[in-house]
């Protein structure tokens, strides 16, 4: 039984699954291998060029919306990962009155419809007379990645051993002291997930954003879109290829410290 | 034993974002979202709470007559501009801030439907938007286009009388013209003979070679058009021959697509397509052979507007960015970059690469689309079932 494990993989499996990863990341080489096209028109090979990630630069549009909706995902972000945290910690930890009401709310965002969250939103802002912008892209974002950051955290906390905290209270530590020295810690890697997950669907979203942006808030999503309904230009292609390097770099350094720090791979 | 991590699976799914599989799903998903129910959304919210001012249309008129002729105050500090992407030419708005002394801010939409969901929900701070001629007709009914103050519109002489005074904003009391462009046939010269009709997407001849705009008023407008109905028909039993004949097309159609069909007549995968004569001009830069037809059936005329909402914060520089752009220097500029015709007159001479306009013989052929209103489901519907056929 044993001896049957790991490292033994049959050759089919690995072909099956190099052909699988090829086929799913296929796209984005075509995307990133056309970046550096010298032709406006992304089907015609017709040269090597680095012209369009210059164009870059000079396309204001583009590095406002850039700028836009870094400053959205990581505010976004760091509300949502802080109040979802603590909302997991709540229902995963403690009992009370409601709670699985409460919990069955929280993945209601989850399922609905974008267009509904959207329209709602832009109705109640509109109701509340709040100036549509980059504030109003904020709230509309914490409110559909705050779901996200609890299901992640509350799996997390899931697999942990509560004996753990239990010892350190036995021990002499407060409540405070046992949270952030023995609770944080143990939680730190199921919140950075949570906080990457929440950062990306944060960045990419088009449907909520398009509907709650106000004038001087464009996001990137909602640049590129528009410029697509017109005519995709190589740029585009451009800050997408830098857009996949980016994430990539990001991914690869949040697992190495979740391996790090995450007692189950040591 | 360690129990699978849920961070595995979440650091699953957001690989397969990063990859892009993820990605290209939901793009299909949002996109319908968007594509399938926006046109809808207009009138949910429409029906949702009372929007605009309420006045009967006499009444609006008399105010905006009245309202047209008062002096604004001095020139505002900024001016917020709501527009399509790439739909200025690249200095049009920086030369403006310098000159006026103006900050601007430039967002985007991506669809007429975006637009008119955001004002007809109440959104405001919106100083200049540029809708199509259907969504603008529904901007005037509401009462939520401004009224022009067309004292301070110096250059006004400078556009063709052939775009002022259309149907869907009379006597041009609230919208200047902006770009104007025609949907017909765009075509290989090399491969394929000139087609002068529509019929040339029913034959086989071309098979596999040929595409329609991916656009339901597109699509039943042109198979209308071809048994010589209006495009913006009602009539049950024109509609029902319309979607016949574009499903008898189909069978020939490599596929629906819009804008990126540019790249595939470049490349000679598609030899014949549905497209906008703007598009066809710049896929001409890159490929000689690209011409342009309209079927004498006839087809649509399209013309983007500037409209100040009613709401709008900076009223005077939204009037002068109006003004500016009717110079024929701007103007010239802003259509050689698009790639569309510009309804200014003095414009025109200045051009690069001149859209001409419509001879009167092609005019009579061309019609303009116009908002279908309550009947907007069921043409959404046709749509469906073409596209599911």
């Amino acid at each position: 039984m044993g001896a049957s494990g790991i490292g033994k993989l049959p050759r089919w499996l690995i072909a099956f699954t190099a052909v699988c990863l090829f086929l799913m990341h296929l796209p984005v080489l075509v995307l990133i291998a056309f970046s550096f096209n010298a032709s406006k028109f992304a089907v015609t090979w017709t040269g090597f060029t680095f012209g369009w990630y210059r164009r870059l630069l000079e396309r204001d549009d583009i590095l406002h919306a850039l700028q836009a909706s870094l400053i959205v995902g990581i505010t976004a972000t760091a509300i949502a990962v802080t109040l979802g945290t603590l909302i997991a910690l709540a229902l995963a930890r403690h009992r009370f009155r409601g709670r699985t009401i409460y919990e069955g709310m929280m993945y209601v965002p989850i399922v609905t419809p974008e267009i509904v969250t959207g329209i709602s939103l832009l109705v109640l802002f509109v109701f509340l007379r709040m100036p549509l912008g980059l504030s109003t892209i904020i709230i509309a974002h914490v409110a559909f990645c705050v779901p996200f950051v609890v299901v992640v955290v509350v799996a997390r906390l899931a697999g942990m051993d509560e004996n753990l905290e239990e010892a350190a209270m036995t021990l002499g530590a407060d409540e405070v002291t046992t949270f952030f020295r023995i609770t944080l810690p143990l939680l730190w890697p199921g919140i950075l997930s949570a906080a990457l997950l929440s950062f990306i669907l944060s960045f990419d979203d088009f449907v909520i954003t398009s509907l709650v942006a106000g004038s001087g808030s464009s996001t990137l999503p909602l640049v590129i879109y528009s410029m697509v309904r017109r005519n995709v230009e190589p740029s585009i292609n451009a800050i997408s290829a830098l857009i996949v390097v980016a994430t990539s770099v990001l991914l690869y350094v949040s697992d190495r410290m979740s391996r790090r720090n995450d007692p189950s791979h040591a | 034993m360690t129990r699978p991590m849920p961070e595995t699976r979440v650091g699953m799914l957001l690989r397969a974002m990063a990859a892009g599989s993820i990605g290209r799903r939901e793009f299909a998903r949002r996109a319908l979202a968007i594509g399938a129910s926006a046109t809808t959304i207009a009138t949910w919210l429409a029906a949702c709470r009372p929007v605009g001012d309420g006045l009967a249309p006499a009444e609006r008129t008399a105010r905006d007559t009245a309202q047209a002729l008062e002096p604004l105050g001095p020139i505002e500090h900024r001016l917020a501009i709501y527009n399509w992407s790439d739909y200025v030419a690249p200095d049009t708005i920086s030369n403006f801030e310098r000159e006026f002394g103006v900050r601007v801010t430039y967002d985007v939409y991506e669809s007429n439907e975006e637009l008119l969901a955001k004002l007809l929900a109440g959104a405001r701070g919106y100083d200049l938007v540029f809708p199509s001629s259907y969504a603008l007709s529904v901007l005037v009914a509401t009462g939520l286009a401004g009224p022009l103050h067309r004292a301070y519109l110096t250059n006004w002489g400078n556009v063709a009388p052939l775009f002022l005074n259309p149907d869907f904003d009379p006597g041009n009391a609230h919208s200047v013209p902006w770009q104007w462009g025609i949907t017909g046939l765009a075509y290989r010269s090399d491969k394929v003979e000139a087609p002068d009709s529509w019929g040339v997407l029913q034959s086989r001849r071309y098979a596999g070679k040929m595409t329609q705009l991916d656009d339901g008023r597109d699509v039943i407008g042109s198979w209308l058009r071809y048994r010589g109905h209006s495009l913006n028909s009602r009539d049950q039993t024109e509609l029902a021959a319309a979607k016949a004949d574009a499903i008898s097309a189909k069978h020939n159609l490599r596929a629906y697509l819009s804008a990126p069909v540019k790249g595939q007549l470049i490349s000679g995968d598609v030899w014949i397509a549905q497209l906008w004569n703007g598009d066809a001009t710049q896929a001409r830069a890159e490929q000689p052979a690209i011409q342009y037809a309209i079927p004498r059936e006839g087809s649509t005329i399209w013309a983007d507007s500037v409209v100040m909402p009613r709401s709008a914060p900076h009223p005077r520089a939204a009037h002068e960015f109006m003004n500016y752009i009717l110079r024929p220097e701007v103007g010239a500029a802003i259509s050689d970059f698009t790639g569309y015709g510009t309804p200014n007159e003095k414009a025109l001479a200045r051009m690069e690469h001149p859209v001409p306009y419509p001879t009167p013989d092609q005019l009579r052929r061309l019609e303009y689309q116009i908002d279908l209103g309550r009947d907007t489901a069921e043409w959404d519907q046709l749509w469906t079932e073409i596209k599911s056929a």
